[in-house]
């Protein structure tokens, strides 16, 4: 796929372009929203939103790394998102202690079924990490998504976030300090190799 | 004894390699000599692993772009009205010429045409003048040359002036010429030295020539503003024909796509 040309097309308003670079990179895109939203239906409004938006500022891009400009739009319209949820709070279905916090255990998330062990507990880790990246301030959530998760070095990252180096160096050790607490609590889910404890 | 912001930040920076030389080298140093930052790095390292362990997860659906959802369907709506427009006016301006081609183009051709049919009854009565000038000629008896002079000669000095111009030195006009003329042609005396003089500078033809002449070349000038007009009149038409046609049909087109 020559990126630079699709690019070039989709600029002179030729859709079918853009629609392959969209085929190259939805699933990075819906995978950083989701990351970051937590939520698939808003991660979906979020990328399909994102990928118009990148259309329509398309002239707007000056080079370097598509991807990155992708994610800082998808990005954007996850805070956007949020600053919605914020304004319209709505209930959570996650279960609550005695003293009204949700419940970090994985019980209540695991969906044995009929899936082998190694997949159920996949599926579980997966969401255990998914549910301590929800703990985050957005701000740090962004930041180890991009860089743990998209695997971003600090300069797209910084360029991404629109910050500066010190920024994403600062952020990301919280949200990693932050993650490596929480997920403490999941300790049975965690391979012998990835145990967390002294 | 808990782990500084700055720590954390220099353990993390280490795990991705983001480190300077010195930097490096001085919390190596600090790792070999403390068993909490040397658990704590270990930690933040399988976190990191964790987390990119993580799959790319597949989006539900495609996320193609439909000309809808980046408001390119607007720009079909702009331009129908614009057609729409350009094609009623087209069919009116049509209309109107078509009405004026009908009613009006007919009397601004047929000037022309009119002009012609005169020359031709023109020509038609000067061949007539010819053909009766020949026959008086005919009629006229033969007289010879020296006896038809002394005639002239006795009756030209009891003549009016008009008369010598009549008779030019080079012509020798049979003897009662000038009688026959007198009554055949009962003109005054100024015409007749016209129609005579013309009948004797150009050999008794000339007149007739130009008269005749005249007819086939007169209509040529005055009917060519008329055709010119009408050729200009059958393009704007067509032009505009096609020019209703086609917007129209376009605009139909957008009208059934986007309604």
């Amino acid at each position: 796929m020559d990126e630079i040309a699709l690019i070039q097309d989709a600029r002179q308003g030729d859709l079918d372009a853009f629609n392959r670079l969209i085929l190259a990179y939805q699933d990075r895109v819906y995978s950083q929203a989701y990351r970051v939203l937590g939520e698939s239906q808003a991660a979906d409004d979020a990328t399909q939103e994102a990928f118009i938006s990148a259309y329509k500022n398309l002239r707007s891009f000056r080079g370097g790394s598509f991807r990155a400009w992708l994610l800082r739009i998808v990005t954007n319209a996850c805070y956007d998102e949020l600053r919605r949820r914020k304004r319209r709070p709505t209930t959570s279905l996650e279960p609550l202690d005695e003293d009204g916090d949700e419940i970090e255990s994985p019980r209540w998330i695991s969906d044995p079924g009929e899936l082998p062990e190694d997949n159920v507990v996949r599926a579980e880790l997966g969401q255990a990490i998914q549910h301590c990246l929800d703990k985050l301030p957005t701000d740090f959530r962004v930041v180890v998504v991009l860089v743990d998760v998209q695997g971003m070095d600090y300069l797209e990252a910084a360029s991404v976030i629109g910050k500066p180096l010190g920024t994403v160096k600062s952020r990301l050790a919280r949200a990693r300090n932050r993650m490596r607490e929480c997920l403490q609590g999941f300790w049975e889910l965690l391979p012998m190799s990835m145990r967390l404890g002294s | 004894m808990s782990i500084s912001d700055r720590d954390l930040e220099a353990l993390s920076a280490y795990l991705d390699g983001e480190l300077s030389g010195k930097e490096r080298e001085r919390l190596e140093a600090n790792i070999q000599i403390d068993e909490e930052l040397r658990n704590t790095l270990e930690q933040l390292q399988k976190t990191r692993t964790m987390m990119r362990s993580l799959p790319t997860l597949r989006a539900s659906r495609n996320y193609y772009l439909t000309p809808a959802m980046v408001g390119e369907k607007d720009k079909p709506r702009r331009v129908f009205p614009v057609l729409r427009f350009a094609s009623v006016l087209a069919t009116l301006l049509l209309v109107l010429l078509f009405l004026g081609d009908v009613f009006m183009l007919p009397n601004l051709v047929m000037a022309p045409a009119r002009t012609m049919q005169f020359a031709e009854s023109a020509v038609e009565e000067a061949e007539q003048l010819e053909f009766e000038a020949e026959t008086i000629e005919g009629q006229l008896p033969e007289v010879p040359a020296e006896q038809s002079m002394d005639r002239l000669e006795m009756e030209g000095e009891a003549a009016p002036p008009a008369a010598e111009a009549i008779i030019s030195p080079s012509v020798e006009p049979a003897p009662g010429l000038e009688k026959l003329m007198a009554t055949a042609l009962p003109a005054p005396a100024e015409e007749m030295e016209d129609v005579i003089g013309g009948v004797t500078e150009s050999e008794e033809e000339p007149n007739l020539r130009i008269e005749m002449r005249d007819p086939v070349t007169l209509p040529d000038d005055e009917l060519q503003p008329g055709i010119n007009l009408l050729t200009i009149v059958r393009i704007a038409e067509l032009i505009l024909i096609v020019v209703a046609l086609s917007t129209g049909l376009a605009a139909f087109f957008l009208y059934r796509k986007y309604k």
